[in-house]
């Protein structure tokens, strides 16, 4: 394998594959970065078993040349020092050559490195893309989806498939689905082609990570899902990911339709008084705020032995329904309000011991928590 | 109203820190010793404490190693051991609280006590007497105690006479047994005060009372003046606060070894003892915990610990074991250890705790829903906390 | 080696494991059982290579597979093994985690938990889940040189399988085969059980220096010269500066001590045969209770080594004891 690049474009594509690179894999082949050269162009890969990131770089882009390919062939280059060595090197290009499969050089100006590479056969087959019926998603709506749902995984191992974000397509809907058991988001998105349903859950780092690799590359993602990977397909560039074993607990019976009372706040108001009520438990206390809704007030309270008691009186937008007095984690309901978009949100309740929703007038998320007993 | 006198115990243990190593090393009883750094075998650092035997040499506090050394050549040195004394220290205040809740620790080595309730059936001399007695003979701990009205006096009591001394200061007596004290002696004068008061002939506490020239004393004492005028003439702080136990943030316990431990089984069993104690206090204060230490201490002295903070609070001794188990691996290099210690912080009264229901679990709940509902009904009508579940009612 | 090879070691365990793959009879956990050095962690290998082998039913140890499982680079293949003498909590973590994802590649999960008594009980337990509700394609091998020390909650739910000590004759074969001197590899064959272990020692350019050194030390004590301490000195070995030096030392010692406490009871079937002579000639030299004392200082002076102390003072401190 032989070749030379343009150094920014090599260094940029390094840069997003390397995402995938871990310190902590027990496999010392995944310590490489896989490069395949053709005269299309260079497939690079690099994985840690759990995410995988493939970015393919054209031989030529709009005509201008990037890659001067001399002799085909594959490597595994230690991902890391590739990187560093990319990032000292002051010259428009770098070239590469590969040495009976054991060493690389790396050229650039006058400087040459040298490292030593494992046998690239050893690289895992990773299968990237596993269905031919995607679903299709703008970025935005992709990173949206992550955001709004991921607050809710879980962080504790204890039930390692509360870790993940449940994908489950039904009648051509995705449904989006997580929960740690005290407080549940579910994200709807409706697409067009006919996909065959599926069930499966992702984990929650790895869509974490996904998020971060799209926020910069507007454009359509194709989403890949299967029951053993699921892969996102945006241009040159595949991020797959290996899902979790085991089946994810029934969650659709726990939303409710019908409610007893529902509140109208504006949200970035509600923010600023749970933030504030909820002030006095960042001495370590419990984080439990309640809310004791009247006909003409709604009275939101937190209150510690030890440290002492806050009390803001609202007055919300709307009100319907019968009046309640409901305790709760003020840190679940912040995370709620902090990721939906509106500026008008509704808290819909059913009972002071039943599960409650917060909702905007944006239908397709729902972000529900169970209230604690303060009785 | 008339106000009520009280009765105030200040309880001070004599030379504490030497009391507690003369308990694991009852060969060196009457001995000149010193607690110093371990820098003491190389000369440097200085004294923390001497016992009785040394200060006759005129070995004090805060004095330079070499300096005792000089003026007490048999001097022996221990090295200080803050677990131990305050692992006696706890035993202290967990005897005084056998006798009344009104406990309030002031330092390591003292406390203030309000007797008034308990001196209806037996007089403070006696009751003095008694609990000096118990804990010089149960617990070695030789103490002074200061009875008088109010906490400064109980303290300035105290400190009359050393060791195990027994003080009354009445308020009758204060212009006889107060007053011609050194003003450096009095409780809240600092180092640096002393001798400005000194400079304005302020030589004795009574001068304090006496003195004319109170502009002078303002511009040192600033508004301390009228508080420490008022305490010289017995008006002063007569309000016992019995410390709750987080208000030291946590509760822990420790062990050192004589033998040092090296096998994992002896680290365990020994883990389960500190653990089944501090769940024990836990639940005796009526706390839950959200974060757990374990804490080694290794031959060199080196000392390491790690800590766990949980989603939610617990009390269980099992639960907080098996997290205990996990950081003592965590953080075990298997080298021989000195001390272990295993402690709770983050902690909450059961009171403040709510029970978080969970979507796996909160069909159970339901059939409370209409009590609830009720109470929150004539709560709402009548007043607060009108009507709770029988369960949290309080005996 | 390829598992065949594994005949001559271990044949009932290795005849056992195909018979089982051949009949598609494999249990999805095993407990590997046997002394130190019996070859069970390197069977437990052998098996996930027999599993993924391109060569149906035979360990080929050239297809991409058997090389990917022997470089540990098999991401369905997953071996833990005690790192610093303990399975940390983390690992476990990790093959939790591995646990409950899907596979990177087609094919079963093997994961081989190599000395499973390093592991806390916590973690033993948190592990037992898994062995508990097996999950198809999967396979867990576990392997321990102390079965004592298992949770009896584990063993009920692994197939036991026991690997026989290996005899020291097929090590000192296989050092001689590795073109180790014959009397050396007698020596180094008491070492250890380990095969790999025992050339390593074998192969170790102070060996000689080391067993010369014991040698002339022993006949010290036994004809009473008062200065090892010269003898020491003036050998080709620096006791104190490499740690691995020093252990070697000390177990040779141990091998020469026992000599003399053998020949002692008239049991003359000794490691170091070159010096029967001498130890018969000297024997009468040192007391039972000596000879059990200074056994008991090269123990304790191998404890010692083991939390790191001071090399100089050890073996100073041990050659003073031993006169």
């Amino acid at each position: 394998m032989k070749f030379k690049i343009i150094n920014e474009i090599f260094i940029e594509a390094i840069n997003n594959v390397n995402r995938a690179l871990s310190n902590k894999t027990p496999m010392p082949i995944l310590k490489s970065v896989k490069i395949d050269l053709t005269n299309e162009g260079i497939n690079l890969t690099a994985s840690d078993s759990n995410i995988t990131i493939k970015q393919f770089i054209p031989t030529f882009i709009n005509d201008k040349q990037i890659i001067f390919v001399e002799e085909e062939g594959s490597s595994a280059i230690p991902g890391k020092l590739l990187q560093e060595v990319l990032r000292k090197a002051n010259d428009e290009f770098v070239e590469l050559t590969m040495i009976e499969d054991k060493l690389v050089h790396i050229n650039f100006k006058n400087a040459v490195f040298t490292l030593n590479c494992l046998d690239v056969k050893e690289y895992p087959n990773i299968n990237l893309i596993s269905s031919n019926q995607p679903i299709i998603v703008d970025s935005k709506k992709l990173s949206e989806i992550i955001r709004q749902t991921v607050i809710s995984i879980a962080t504790s191992e204890s039930r390692p498939i509360l870790t993940g974000i449940n994908f489950k397509v039904q009648d051509n809907i995705l449904y989006c689905i997580a929960t740690d058991s005290y407080r549940l988001s579910e994200k709807i998105f409706k697409f067009d082609n006919e996909i065959t349903d599926i069930n499966i859950v992702v984990p929650g780092k790895s869509l974490l990570e996904l998020e971060k690799l799209i926020q910069s590359k507007p454009g359509e993602i194709k989403i890949h899902l299967s029951n053993n990977i699921i892969s996102f397909e945006m241009d040159n560039l595949i991020f797959q990911s290996r899902l979790l074993d085991g089946t994810y607990p029934e969650t659709s019976r726990l939303i409710p339709k019908e409610f007893g009372l529902t509140l109208g706040f504006n949200r970035h108001e509600l923010i600023d008084i749970v933030d504030r009520v909820s002030l006095l438990s960042k001495e370590g206390a419990t984080n439990i705020i309640k809310f004791d809704v009247y006909e003409d007030k709604t009275i939101i309270s937190l209150e510690s032995t030890e440290i002492g008691k806050v009390v803001e009186e609202v007055h919300p937008l709307s009100q319907e329904g019968s009046l309640l007095r409901i305790g709760f984690n003020a840190k679940y309901l912040l995370d709620a309000l902090r990721i939906l978009d509106d500026n008008i949100v509704k808290i819909m309740f059913t009972g002071e011991v039943r599960p409650f929703i917060v909702k905007t007038k944006d239908e397709s998320i729902t972000q529900l928590i169970l209230p604690v007993r303060i009785e | 109203m008339k106000k009520k006198v009280k009765i105030i115990f200040h309880i001070d243990m004599n030379a504490f820190f030497i009391s507690c190593e003369l308990i694991n090393h009852p060969e060196l009883k009457n001995k000149p010793l010193a607690i110093a750094g371990r820098a003491a075998i190389y000369n440097k650092g200085v004294v923390v404490t001497a016992s009785y035997e040394a200060r006759k040499f005129g070995v004090k506090a805060a004095m330079p190693v070499f300096m005792a050394r000089k003026l007490c050549p048999k001097l022996i040195f221990i090295s200080s051991n803050m677990d131990l004394y305050q692992e006696y220290s706890q035993k202290f205040i967990d005897f005084l609280l056998s006798y009344t809740p009104l406990v309030e620790k002031a330092s390591i080595d003292e406390a203030y006590l309000d007797v008034t309730e308990l001196c209806i059936n037996q007089h403070p001399l006696e009751l003095a007497k008694e609990l000096q007695t118990k804990l010089l003979n149960e617990y070695h701990l030789p103490t002074s105690i200061g009875i008088a009205t109010t906490k400064f006096l109980a303290k300035m009591a105290s400190n009359m006479k050393k060791p195990l001394g027994i003080t009354v200061l009445r308020n009758k007596a204060i212009k006889k047994l107060l007053w011609p004290l050194k003003i450096d002696k009095m409780h809240g004068i600092g180092k640096k005060t002393a001798p400005k008061l000194l400079e304005k002939g302020i030589n004795t506490i009574g001068d304090l009372v006496k003195a004319e020239n109170k502009t002078a004393l303002t511009q040192i004492l600033g508004n301390q003046y009228s508080y420490f005028y008022h305490l010289a003439l017995g008006y002063g702080d007569n309000v016992v606060t019995p410390n709750k136990e987080n208000d030291y943030k946590s509760i822990g316990n420790s062990t050192t070894f004589i033998d040092n431990i090296i096998v994992e089984e002896m680290a365990r069993y020994e883990l389960e003892k500190l653990t089944t104690r501090v769940v024990s206090r836990l639940t005796k204060s009526n706390y839950l915990t959200k974060t757990i230490s374990v804490q080694i201490k290794y031959q060199n002295f080196l000392s390491q610990s790690k800590s766990k903070t949980l989603d939610r609070y617990v009390a269980s001794y099992y639960e907080i074991l098996t997290i205990v188990y996990d950081l003592f691996e965590l953080l075990w290099n298997r080298k021989p250890i000195r001390l272990l210690g295993v402690s709770c912080s983050q902690l909450i009264e059961k009171e403040n705790y709510y029970q978080q229901i969970s979507i796996f679990d909160y069909e159970n709940y339901l059939e409370d829903e209409k009590v609830i509902k009720l109470i929150h009904q004539i709560n709402r009508k009548y007043g607060k906390q009108t009507i709770k579940k029988g369960l949290r009612l309080k005996k | 080696m390829s598992i065949k090879e594994y005949l001559n070691i271990q044949p009932k365990v290795v005849k056992m494991l195909l018979n089982s793959y051949n009949k598609q009879r494999l249990a999805h956990a095993y407990l590997f059982e046997g002394a130190k050095g019996t070859k069970k962690k390197a069977l437990a290998i052998e098996l996930a290579k027999l599993l993924y082998c391109e060569k149906q039913g035979e360990v080929c140890n050239e297809c991409i597979n058997c090389i990917r499982i022997e470089h540990q680079n098999h991401p369905n293949v997953l071996v833990v093994e005690a790192d610093n003498n303990t399975i940390k909590k983390e690992q476990v973590l990790y093959l939790q985690q591995e646990y409950h994802k899907t596979t990177l590649e087609p094919g079963p999960k093997v994961y081989i938990i190599d000395k499973i008594e390093k592991m806390s009980i916590n973690a033993a337990n948190s592990i037992l889940k898994f062995i508990e509700e097996p999950v198809a394609d999967t396979y867990t091998i576990l392997t321990t040189d102390n079965l004592h020390q298992i949770l009896p909650t584990i063993i009920s739910r692994c197939q036991v399988i026991n690997f026989q000590p290996i005899p020291k004759a097929s090590i000192v074969n296989y050092l001689i085969e590795n073109g180790v001197d014959t009397y050396i590899a007698g020596i180094c064959s008491h070492l250890t059980n380990d095969f790999d272990k025992a050339l390593e020692i074998a192969n170790n350019d102070k060996i000689i220096n080391i067993i010369d050194l014991v040698i002339m030390i022993s006949q010290a004590i036994l004809n009473k010269q008062e200065d090892i301490i010269v003898l020491l000195e003036n050998s080709n070995v620096d006791l104190t500066k490499d740690k691995k030096v020093s252990e070697y030392f000390l177990d040779v010692l141990l091998i020469y001590l026992r000599d003399i406490q053998n020949a002692k009871n008239n049991n003359f079937e000794i490691v170091f045969v070159n010096d029967l002579n001498f130890i018969q000639q000297y024997v009468v030299n040192i007391s039972k209770e000596k000879l059990i004392y200074n056994i008991n200082e090269v123990l304790k002076a191998k404890i010692n080594l083991e939390y790191n102390a001071n090399l100089v003072l050890l073996i100073d401190h041990l050659l003073l004891n031993l006169m």
